[in-house]
């Protein structure tokens, strides 16, 4: 079992939910990134922190195959070629606009802190 | 059946899942009062409290006979049919443990107030403050019972929430961030945490009548109030 994080951008959010629909348990899945509610230096970002086991891991990378509800294959397929999988240890870690970033082993709320990530709060 | 495949399958293993991936949690009733509208989480069995998404479920565990759901802090969260407006207000309780960090949202001015019964009536007033320090008197990784008043004038706050497509799925929507669990999907993120019961009562239940629930609570937690 690994904890991840993925991080993505405005622009590839719609990619990043069919590929998180393809990969997923059913088309409620194609919903992971409805919400733009991280904001960071470079932009506004969708985030969603999960378990997974090492399976989900190699299929994120893998060719893919459509599942058996509706999803835009080809905007999954665009999704994973924008994938830039990362270990939490390493440094400098930081989101990009340009891509769709996968953090292995990331473990609770601080590393938001480390990607500079922030949350909107209300008074 | 249980889903085969997925983000957080394994740790998820146990909860019951349908086909299509979403996480069903009875809010089941609950005996201690029946003039009012109470329910608590005591089994696995119902369809009340859902999260479709996958990655966004907690991760439930079931230690001895305790049942618990974790949330990460960032985009866990369960949203749950009141049975009644969210606008009339209610009041709820629940057992946990809040993490070492993150933010509680929504919750009342006094921190004693959260698990005390001797406090009288207990109203909540809105705002976000920070658990990072010891000064709140929260205790920190330390199973606890609390309770939280939701009142008519907090409705405008509620709408503030963007998920379910009307204002009073939003609300609910909201209401585990009342009590500090879980992530609003417009983005304010609560803290880390973990659930083991949750009791809510409509607005106006007397305070009297709500005690018997916080001892339930307590007793749930292994705390004394």
């Amino acid at each position: 079992m690994t904890r991840i994080l993925i991080c993505t951008p405005d622009h590839l959010r719609w990619g990043a939910n069919a590929l998180m629909s393809v990969l997923g348990a059913g088309p409620e899945d194609g919903s992971t990134f409805d919400t733009l509610g991280f904001s960071h230096k470079t932009g506004a970002y969708a985030v969603a922190a999960f378990w997974t086991e090492d399976n989900w891991l190699s299929r994120l990378t893998a060719p893919l195959s459509p599942p058996d509800w509706a999803v835009d294959l080809h905007a999954a397929e665009r999704a994973q070629s924008a994938l830039k999988i990362l270990e939490a240890s390493q440094e400098d870690i930081s989101p990009d606009p340009e891509t769709i970033l996968v953090i292995l082993g990331a473990s609770g709320r601080g590393i938001l802190e480390r990607l500079g990530l922030s949350t909107t709060d209300i008074d | 059946m249980l889903a085969s495949a997925g983000p957080g399958h394994g740790r998820t293993r146990r909860i019951v899942r349908c086909s299509s991936g979403i996480l069903r949690i009875n809010l089941s009733s609950f005996p201690l009062a029946s003039r009012f509208r109470i329910y608590a989480i005591r089994s696995l069995a119902g369809n009340h409290a859902t999260q479709p998404v996958t990655a966004r479920s907690p991760v439930y565990d079931l230690i001895g006979t305790s049942h618990r759901l974790r949330f990460d802090g960032i985009d866990d969260c369960l949203r749950f049919d009141l049975g009644f407006s969210a606008l009339d207000g209610f009041l709820l309780a629940y057992a946990g443990v809040v993490g070492t960090s993150g933010r509680i949202i929504n919750r009342g001015a006094s921190n004693t107030d959260l698990w005390s019964v001797a406090t009288g009536r207990w109203v909540a007033t809105f705002g976000t403050v920070a658990l990072d320090g010891a000064g709140y008197g929260f205790p920190l990784n330390t199973p606890h019972v609390g309770r939280y008043q939701i009142a008519n004038n907090t409705a405008a706050l509620l709408y503030n929430a963007t998920e379910g497509p009307s204002a009073a799925t939003q609300a609910k929507a909201v209401m585990l961030n009342g009590m500090a669990l879980g992530a609003r999907s417009d983005g304010v993120a609560a803290c880390e945490g973990e659930l083991s019961a949750v009791v809510i009562l409509q607005a106006g239940t007397p305070l009297k009548h709500a005690e018997p629930t916080l001892h339930y609570l307590a007793a749930t937690a292994g705390v004394s109030i």
